[in-house]
């Protein structure tokens, strides 16, 4: 039901954008050629300087690509959640969705689907693909599977912080900061963890997981092995799943409708 | 007299956001500590003090500045515009006594003047005492401050220009992109325009987009003298005289779509 119901909204996700087919071509190519930025400046700085310690410019294009791929793929599918549920909640309908035959969670997230983040899955791609050929890594090993299995969870991390800001939104009916605060944890991740100092390697890796977001899937995939500290990332990010969760259902408990 | 009531109008708007104001206070030394730890890393490893000109204070200072920058050089006039335009609620403002560029200028220095008080300053405290960025001797600073003011002005000015064009196109999020696109790459935004080839300096030279970022950032780092100081803002007054004549002739080819369609 839930993919049923899922395909039904990005069908007509699809059909609003072409209503203005125009300006969603030059949205897409113009979002192509942002994402393309974060290239063009890594090269630039690669070219002028030695670059990132222990970071090749074809691995820092790897880690680069992942994160891009990674934070359209939640873009794509659920970072819109918090507006949505902000929408509901100030308009008084969310009420009207308890007597659904499905979970609330689960059809706000449908509502949430974002076809922009498309040209940013798709950069990722190139990134990712560009440097895997360079780097002459292979698609057949078990770094790769890891690798995938990694981006996966990144994707559940995503999603948790998500469902946090949801649950907030719903309990303080403000939503205003929560995705400053979301984008600039996120602007974290696109580095190697590597340039911090041990006291932060440490907080983003076991207070708040931000290098599962692209650092930990990579340095995996070229060849670092699973380490005490991704291992310990992958459990932080199931313990801000299940709080996420908990959260949730805290939110709608305390969630008093329009008129309370 | 109307142009204060729309400063006035911006700035308990402002306030009524207080939140995320103080959100961003929280935010900016999250962003200090990666351009700090990024940029240290980067000059240890290649074992220079200087690159493209810039030291590791400088390049600090760069980044610092350019996040402070960011607070006043922006403008989502082209969203408000498409949003009037869409709904039809434009005719109300071709109506008020004082011009539609004029109500969302003003309106936008009133949120300014709050950004300056409970923003930009505690900012650059944290800034100067926690990452060490550089001071500005006092004439520096006053330039700089003139020089971001003319720097809001012309970065106003591409945002109406893009909104203007939702008469036409209606929905305009694509040509926003695009806006925010290429004035993050030629504004040097991202990256000191020295990073770049030689013929992309050249190219950003004779473009606008520098006065955005790059040039202000330099007044404050006191990289130029005041004659040359002198020369980039009369250049800057020459942009913004180039612009306000093409919002007019656009502004009269919009109310001409608007009579057109009827309305």
């Amino acid at each position: 039901m839930f993919f049923k119901q899922w395909k039904t909204m990005l069908g007509i996700t699809f059909s609003k954008e072409m209503a203005y087919k125009t300006n969603f071509l030059i949205k897409m190519l113009m979002l192509i050629f942002l994402e393309s930025v974060g290239p063009i400046i890594s090269y630039l700085i690669y070219e002028n300087t030695l670059g990132i310690p222990g970071w090749s410019f074809e691995e820092f294009i790897l880690l680069l690509g992942t994160f891009t791929l990674i934070i359209n793929l939640a873009n794509f599918l659920f970072l819109y959640l918090p507006s949505i549920v902000m929408f509901y909640v100030k308009k008084g309908f969310l009420d009207t969705l308890f007597v659904k035959p499905m979970n609330l969670l689960a059809h706000l997230t449908i509502k949430s689907i974002n076809l922009e983040a498309i040209a940013g899955i798709l950069t990722g791609l190139v990134l990712i693909i560009w440097s895997f050929l360079k780097l002459e890594l292979s698609l057949f090993s078990i770094n790769f599977m890891f690798y995938i299995l990694l981006i996966f969870i990144a994707v559940i991390f995503q999603f948790s912080l998500i469902v946090i800001m949801a649950s907030l939104t719903i309990i303080f009916i403000k939503i205003t900061g929560l995705y400053h605060i979301y984008n600039s944890l996120m602007s974290i991740a696109k580095y190697p963890l590597i340039i911090f100092n041990s006291g932060l390697i440490l907080f983003f890796t076991f207070i708040i997981p931000i290098g599962i977001a692209a650092h930990y899937p990579v340095t995996v995939l070229l060849g670092e092995g699973i380490k005490l500290l991704t291992i310990g990332a992958v459990i932080i990010v199931i313990i801000f799943l299940f709080i996420s969760i908990l959260l949730w259902k805290y939110a709608l408990k305390k969630y008093s409708s329009a008129g309370g | 007299m109307k142009k204060t009531a729309n400063i006035a109008l911006g700035f308990k708007i402002a306030i009524a956001y207080r939140f995320a104001f103080f959100i961003n206070l929280i935010i900016a030394p999250l962003t200090f500590l990666i351009y700090f730890f990024l940029w240290h890393s980067i000059y240890a490893y290649s074992g220079t003090t200087i690159i493209r000109g810039f030291t590791l204070e400088e390049m600090i200072t760069y980044y610092i500045m350019g996040l402070i920058i960011s607070l006043f050089v922006w403008s989502n006039a082209e969203y408000w515009l498409e949003e009037n335009i869409l709904s039809g609620d434009v005719v109300l403002l071709f109506q008020k006594p004082i011009s539609i560029f004029s109500q969302i200028y003003f309106f936008g220095i009133g949120i300014n003047l709050l950004t300056i008080i409970i923003e930009a300053i505690p900012i650059y405290l944290i800034g100067l005492f926690f990452f060490g960025v550089k001071s500005a001797t006092l004439a520096h600073t006053l330039f700089f401050i003139i020089s971001i003011s003319l720097a809001s002005i012309i970065y106003f000015m591409f945002s109406f220009i893009i909104g203007l064009t939702a008469f036409w196109m209606k929905k305009i999020n694509g040509l926003s992109r695009a806006k925010e696109a290429i004035i993050s790459l030629f504004s040097g935004a991202l990256l000191p325009l020295t990073f770049y080839p030689e013929w992309f300096q050249e190219i950003s030279f004779y473009l606008p987009f520098q006065y955005l970022r790059y040039v202000p950032i330099n007044i404050f780092l006191g990289r130029y003298n005041f004659f040359t100081i002198g020369i980039m803002i009369f250049v800057k007054l020459i942009w913004i005289g180039l612009l306000f004549i093409l919002i007019r002739w656009f502004e009269k080819k919009a109310f001409k779509k608007l009579s057109g369609a009827g309305i």
